[in-house]
């Protein structure tokens, strides 16, 4: 079974894979979804409940909840896959090396990831922050330079894996040029691994990159974030606890579908694995 | 034979299966029983741990600190707990304190001091001529450290007369001397057995002063404890224990008063807002009352008239940004809390009762001014331009601070109206005060320290070397400004003295370099029982001695 | 295996030498001077140039880097983190008491992670694909995905004000570690029972499982030996919880008031006392070599394989 006919068969899987290409489809063109301006502010609206041109409400400066929500998914969803995306051909390309090589250029490799990963991530993050200044854009380079080594990491353990198997070793005796070797016969192999890690590190980096928009280091004001979405109506939960419920999903509804939908890319890639469902059927079957 | 084993082991299976499932269910009810338990183990302990009511717990943000008296790393609050100093500021001026009376030289030069002579430090030390002594030396001796204060760097020598007499001498006249010698830092008197080798700046053995309240308990980060000092020559305070509790701001400290974890909870102007809908809901569910101060401070915007190349070298554009900020507005975020401010200084403060024109929110009249001043609209354009060049600067505001995001955001909308685009950069204290300090700002979010340290140290802040100079350089008064500034802090009758703030403040406003947002007042939440709640002149101290529970 | 042991201790010492050095020169790379900051933290309200000169000697900050480095590094051996310079105390005295407050949580939170964890991991993994399964996957995985600053103001509310049972922050007797410990596991269960979860699946696709169900052993024994087999493999990342968790807690302890050290450092970094954020990233990274090593060092004890490695 291909890996994607067991993935179209996960019925939750495939929800999760609708609802975040719509997801990011609405933040894409989110000034056709948006019914107004995120930015617009009217004090006269100040937490104005939902109301037919504001279905979420109103915030602190009568902002429309739901614009500011839909624009919130380009600097929370969209930038965050980009840096990861980043982070992905860093880490390939240095899994890449190390895994095929080994040797001294594997060890140097390793050791500095050993040093990367030994460094909390949040203290790395906080420490660029405090040398580059306030802003996404160092966020997500320190998470790039946070989350490489992981990535390395798991890919030169994969291709460490394939380039044992029989036929790299054939290409290689063939005569193909290591290049060849790499991006034809190792890098398909090990993007299973890559498709995995990547669904669910997205997963905790919209935690994470959002818990610091909610330190208040992350996005400037005014664009819309929902870390921040989140912090500016922690502060007024008491007199209105509805305003903590849109940013709050959506962070959760958008992580938790990248988390579903890692966990059951994995299952799918497995070629060892099939669901237990068809296994206890065959076994079934052969008695 | 093998067909049989698997029939068996099919069996097993499901017996099995069972047994599994009912361990399992044991393991998770084990682990839910467990947190339950824990749960009533913990009410009970709670109930024990409850103060007793005639206790106040005090909500603070932040730790107290290191309360050495003669240095600023401690909370100014608790410091003003523990310690007194010779003359007291309150509305009506300056009051005895641990001075009975005083008189001044006819040359403005020499203060004398009559001390009070009941007086004993909290370890029995005795309060007299020499401490008076031991403690101005050992803050003198630290002089670099108090240079934002005048004071420090006019006093010469200090005196002993006799016991309970001492002698201030000063190298010049300087008219806010009183003023100064009542703010509890650096001026506060400290049992002398506490300093170290006769210093205080390196730290002191204990803090033990002549206060109302002694410092009995401190866990960094947690609490501090005060209780009240029995042989305090002011009476003992009514309320015996006062807990200061460390809790973050916001909606934490909120629900801790709901629970009453905490009593009592005064907020900072300047500090965290707080929700204050949720302040009236506790007011109006019966257990809790609210009262709020006088105007206390000035949120303002300290523009950069410095560099030449920005458009806000130019008065006319920061004018038109004055008038473009709907204060109304924004005086309604804080939920009633704050009040519109059209000029720097409110009018209760000292000397400031200056007729200044106001500029009330009016957009059309911003656009004007900017239409005159070459600032077009293009057709269609969302901002205006001259020569190519686009209207547009940054405001800085503290991060750490979200009610002053909040104003920024209104701010920028306010000027988009206009055709001006702002740009935000929000920063966390360390990198907006190196910018205050460097001039590295357009429009910069700030504060003022309100009274009694108002007026005269805000205007001593505008000379070139402090830390407003940035927002006066570029003025073509500046050096009027500047000579203003030291003549009055040097002047001896109260008619000059009113006619040079008038001038200096009446320029500030006419320039529009300092740009006021709203006053701020505190508001503190205490029980209903609680009585005689009022507010010192210093804003950041409190007179926790006066309160009393019916 | 005494070889290995050796060899792994060997290869910690220098890492542990790499990352000081890398953590002292970032943290000195930052654009506020310290002398200012530590003036300004004191709330010294006009600082003058003569000032911050002789701060800055006063905290020997006019020394060269490496020499500076030199003396901070044999003082950390010593337990010696120098003196912060806001609080004018050593900072051992400091981040000590809030390293034993952050390590209480972080050693309840692990235990109830583990357990949970281990329960609902084996649980799921027998039933693969059942609707229990599906479903407490994906219960966990919504507690994973509610960011702790939501979720945690959310409990105070509901549990300590409108339940009333609970309390609000801080810490004190076993009542105020339920609410952390319950937001903190939320963020970080999910991601050790699906390592359980998927380890014994792994398991139970290997040829020895099938060799054993082939020759008729009852289930519960191979479900036994799987779970033994897929413990193994899952132990590296208990042991990684405990550090991991160490650097994880600031947004906890900041939401639920607990005096630990996550709380000390952002408030520390805001202050820029330098001393204090070294000692923590040094206290940090040295735990993750330490527990990164023993993860290291029990896998090899259990799979003589890797030794060889």
């Amino acid at each position: 079974m291909s890996a994607w006919k067991k993935l179209k068969q996960d019925r939750l899987a495939m929800c999760c894979l609708v609802f975040l290409s719509s997801v990011v489809l609405v933040g894409i063109f989110a000034p056709f979804f948006a019914p107004n301006n995120p930015v617009a502010v009217d004090t006269s609206l100040r937490f104005a409940g939902p109301s037919f041109q504001y279905p979420l409400g109103n915030d602190q400066l009568g902002r429309c909840v739901l614009s500011r929500l839909i624009y919130a998914i380009r600097p929370s969803v969209l930038l965050v896959l980009f840096a990861l995306s980043i982070t992905v051909m860093i880490g390939t390309v240095l899994g890449l090396i190390s895994g095929y090589y080994k040797g001294r250029v594997d060890n140097v490799i390793m050791r500095l990831c050993d040093v990367m990963l030994s460094f909390p991530s949040e203290v790395i993050t906080l420490a660029i922050i405090g040398i580059f200044g306030v802003g996404l854009q160092n966020i997500l380079l320190a998470c790039i330079l946070t989350k490489w080594a992981w990535f390395t990491r798991v890919i030169r353990t994969a291709v460490m894996q394939f380039s044992e198997q029989n036929y790299v070793q054939f290409a290689k005796a063939a005569g193909c040029s290591t290049f060849h070797v790499l991006t034809h016969h190792i890098l398909p192999m090990t993007l299973s691994e890559i498709a995995v890690i990547f669904s669910s590190s997205v997963c905790s980096l919209i935690l994470q990159i959002s818990g610091f928009s909610f330190l208040g280091l992350g996005m400037q004001a005014p664009t819309p974030e929902w870390g921040m979405m989140l912090n500016e109506a922690k502060d007024v939960m008491l007199s209105y606890p509805t305003l903590m419920l849109p940013p709050g999903i959506a962070v959760m509804l958008v992580s938790a579908s990248f988390g579903f939908l890692g966990d059951s890319l994995r299952d799918a890639m497995d070629p060892k694995h099939e669901p237990a469902v068809t296994k206890r059927k065959k076994i079934r079957s052969t008695v | 034979m093998g067909k049989c084993r698997t029939m068996i082991g099919k069996k097993d299976i499901n017996v099995k299966k069972n047994k599994r499932t009912k361990i399992i269910i044991t393991g998770v009810l084990t682990v839910g029983l467990l947190t339950v338990v824990l749960i009533f183990s913990g009410c009970i302990q709670q109930k024990e741990q409850s103060e007793d009511e005639h206790t106040l717990i005090q909500a603070s943000s932040h730790d107290i600190g290191d309360i050495n008296g003669h240095l600023y790393g401690g909370a100014q609050m608790a410091q003003g707990m523990v310690y007194e100093t010779l003359v007291e500021n309150t509305f009506n001026g300056p009051k005895p304190r641990l001075a009975e009376s005083w008189n001044i030289s006819d040359d403005g030069k020499v203060y004398t001091f009559y001390l009070r002579k009941n007086v004993k430090f909290q370890d029995g030390e005795p309060f007299n001529a020499q401490a008076v002594k031991d403690n101005i030396d050992a803050v003198q001796r630290n002089k670099e450290r108090h240079a934002w204060l005048a004071l420090s760097s006019k006093i010469v020598s200090c005196d002993v007369v006799d016991n309970y007499t001492v002698n201030l001498v000063l190298s010049e006249a300087y008219y806010p001397t009183l003023n100064e010698l009542g703010y509890t830092r650096p001026y506060s008197m400290m049992s002398p057995k506490c300093f170290l080798n006769g210093e205080t700046k390196n730290g002191v053995s204990g803090h033990i002063g002549t206060g109302p309240y002694k410092l009995i308990d401190h866990v960094e980060d947690q609490y501090a404890t005060f209780e009240a000092n029995p042989n305090y020559w002011g009476g003992e305070p009514s309320i015996k224990k006062i807990i200061r509790k460390v809790l973050p701001t916001g909606q934490t400290t909120l629900l801790a008063l709901q629970k009453k974890e905490v009593n009592f909870l005064c907020t900072e102007s300047g500090g965290n807002m707080l929700d204050f809908q949720a302040i009236k809901d506790l007011e109006k569910n019966g257990d809790y009352q609210i009262t709020q101060s006088d105007p206390v401070s000035t949120k303002i915007l300290l523009v950069n008239t410095g560099n030449p190349d920005s458009p806000l070298a130019d008065k006319s554009v920061r004018e038109a940004v004055w008038y473009a900020i709907d204060r109304n507005s924004m005086a309604k975020l804080s939920g009633g809390e704050e009040l519109p401010a059209e000029t720097l200084m409110s009018k209760a403060i000292p000397y400031c009762n200056i007729d200044l024109k106001a500029r009330s929110f009016d957009p059309e009249k911003a656009r004007q001014i900017l239409d005159a001043a070459g600032w077009k609209l293009k057709k269609g354009a969302e901002y205006r331009t001259r020569n190519g060049e686009t209207l547009k600067f940054d405001l800085c505001y503290f991060s750490a601070k979200p009610e002053q995001k909040t104003m920024s955001e209104l701010i920028q909308s306010n000027l988009k109206e206009i055709g001006i685009q702002l740009e935000l950069i929000g920063e966390e204290n360390n990198a907006c005060y190196d910018r205050r300090k460097t001039g590295n700002y357009d429009m910069l979010f700030d504060v003022t320290w309100g009274v009694p340290y108002e007026p005269h140290c805000t205007a001593n802040i505008l000379k070139p070397g402090g830390s407003y100079d940035a927002t006066t350089k570029g003025l073509p008064e500046a050096e009027k400004l500047n000579q203003e500034v030291d003549d009055v802090l040097a002047s001896k009758d109260e008619a000059t003295r009113k006619k040079l703030y008038a001038e200096i403040f009446t320029t500030v406003h006419e320039e529009a370099n300092i740009i006021p947002l709203t006053y701020g007042h505190l508001t503190v939440i205490y029980p209903k029982n609680l009585e005689d709640v009022h507010f010192l002149q210093n804003q950041y101290e409190f007179p926790f001695k006066d309160l009393k529970f019916k | 295996m005494r070889n290995y042991v050796a060899k792994r201790i060997f290869a910690a010492v220098p890492l542990f030498f790499i990352i000081s050095f890398c953590s002292f020169v970032l943290i000195n790379l930052s654009p506020t001077d310290p002398a200012v900051a530590a003036l300004r933290a004191n709330d010294v309200p006009v600082i003058t140039e003569e000032l911050v000169e002789q701060t800055r000697a006063q905290l020997g900050l006019d020394q060269p880097l490496l020499i500076r480095y030199g003396k901070w590094l044999s003082g950390c051996l010593q337990l010696n983190f120098g003196q912060s310079y806001v609080k004018k105390i050593s900072v051992s005295s400091l981040i000590l008491p809030a390293f034993l407050n952050t390590l209480k949580l972080v050693t309840v939170t692990s235990v109830t992670i583990i357990l949970l964890s281990t329960i609902f991991g084996v649980f799921c993994a027998l039933r693969e694909g059942s609707k229990a399964d599906k479903g407490i996957r994906g219960i966990l995985f919504v507690f994973t995905s509610m960011p702790s600053y939501w979720i945690g103001p959310l409990m105070i509310w509901f549990f300590a004000v409108q339940l009333n049972i609970l309390p609000t922050s801080g810490i004190g007797n076993a009542s105020h570690y339920i609410l952390p410990v319950i937001v903190m596991s939320f963020s970080y269960i999910g991601f050790y029972f699906r390592l359980i979860r998927n380890s014994m699946i792994r398991n139970s696709g290997e040829n020895y499982v099938l060799y054993e169900k082939a020759s008729g052993l009852p289930d519960r024994l191979v479900n036994r030996h799987i779970l033994r087999n897929s413990l193994q493999t899952a132990i590296s990342g208990f042991c990684m919880a405990i550090p991991g968790m160490l650097a994880g807690t600031v947004v906890v302890e900041n939401v639920f008031a607990w005096p630990g050290i996550g709380r000390l450092c952002v408030s520390a970094i805001f202050d820029r006392d330098l001393p204090v954020i070294q000692a923590y990233i040094i206290i940090v990274a040295a735990f993750f070599i330490l527990f990164n090593l023993i993860a290291d060092l029990i896998s090899a004890a259990i799979n003589p394989k890797q030794r060889e490695g």
